[in-house]
């Protein structure tokens, strides 16, 4: 069962901010986290994890690290911060 | 971290041979010695800090450990940016340093890292159970309307 994903206004932001090809690459990693999302144990309804990124472009580097909260009884994925560096 | 940095200076300066290894290649070898020395640590540091069932905490982003989490990154990352910076110029006189990028991405990586605070993202996660969300259609139609202009 894929997790329904949403991400917090301020995240969407900082999210419209990168290129294209980092939104999308992003995206997949997103879609990759929600379907394969599964509580760590049957007693948590809820965790919390910080993933990480790393985009290599032709003229770009990006090291994007980002925390998503799970709920697992509602099965819903929301990213909840997003933040980077950028060697241009 | 080991610093290097002063025994570099000392072989660089250097115009004899040190058992029988002309000093520029001395230095090379040295300065490759010193960012896979590094990035072993940073191996080690990663392992420190990532925790839960699947990994994919932090204790840098827990209340409880931030403080000492953020000790260890930041001293690897002061002396290391400096052994950057130096073993950058060595690569550009053509002089290759074997594991530059990975060295590159490790710095960029801590800077990263080091750049969000427990407090924030308490405050974010607030904000986030507040309701002020987007959907993830939401956000993909915007790419799709971005990407086609």
């Amino acid at each position: 069962v894929s997790y329904v994903l949403e991400l917090r206004v301020n995240v969407q932001k900082r999210f419209a901010a990168l290129s294209v090809h980092v939104q999308e690459a992003l995206l997949d990693l997103l879609d990759q986290l929600a379907a394969t999302a599964a509580p760590e144990s049957m007693t948590a309804p809820e965790s919390v994890e910080h993933h990480l990124l790393t985009y290599e472009g032709d003229s770009a580097w990006y090291q994007i690290v980002f925390s998503v909260r799970l709920n697992h009884v509602s099965r819903k994925l929301t990213v909840f911060d997003l933040w980077y560096r950028a060697k241009i | 971290m080991i610093d290097g940095l002063a025994l570099l200076d000392v072989i660089g300066k250097s115009t004899t041979t040190h058992d029988g290894e002309p000093p520029a290649e001395l230095a090379l070898r040295l300065a490759n010695e010193l960012v896979a020395a590094s990035l072993d640590e940073m191996r080690h540091i990663e392992a420190l800090d990532v925790c839960g069932a699947t990994k994919k905490s932090r204790r840098l982003y827990s209340r409880e450990t931030e403080s000492p989490m953020r000790r260890i990154y930041e001293e690897w990352l002061a002396p290391a940016q400096a052994l950057l910076e130096r073993v950058r110029k060595v690569d550009a006189d053509g002089r290759r340093i074997e594991r530059l990028h990975e060295f590159d991405l490790a710095v960029l990586l801590v800077q990263t890292l080091l750049m969000r605070t427990v407090d924030e993202l308490e405050a974010a996660l607030e904000d986030a159970l507040r309701g002020n969300c987007v959907s993830i259609e939401e956000v993909r139609r915007e790419l799709r309307a971005r990407a086609a202009g």
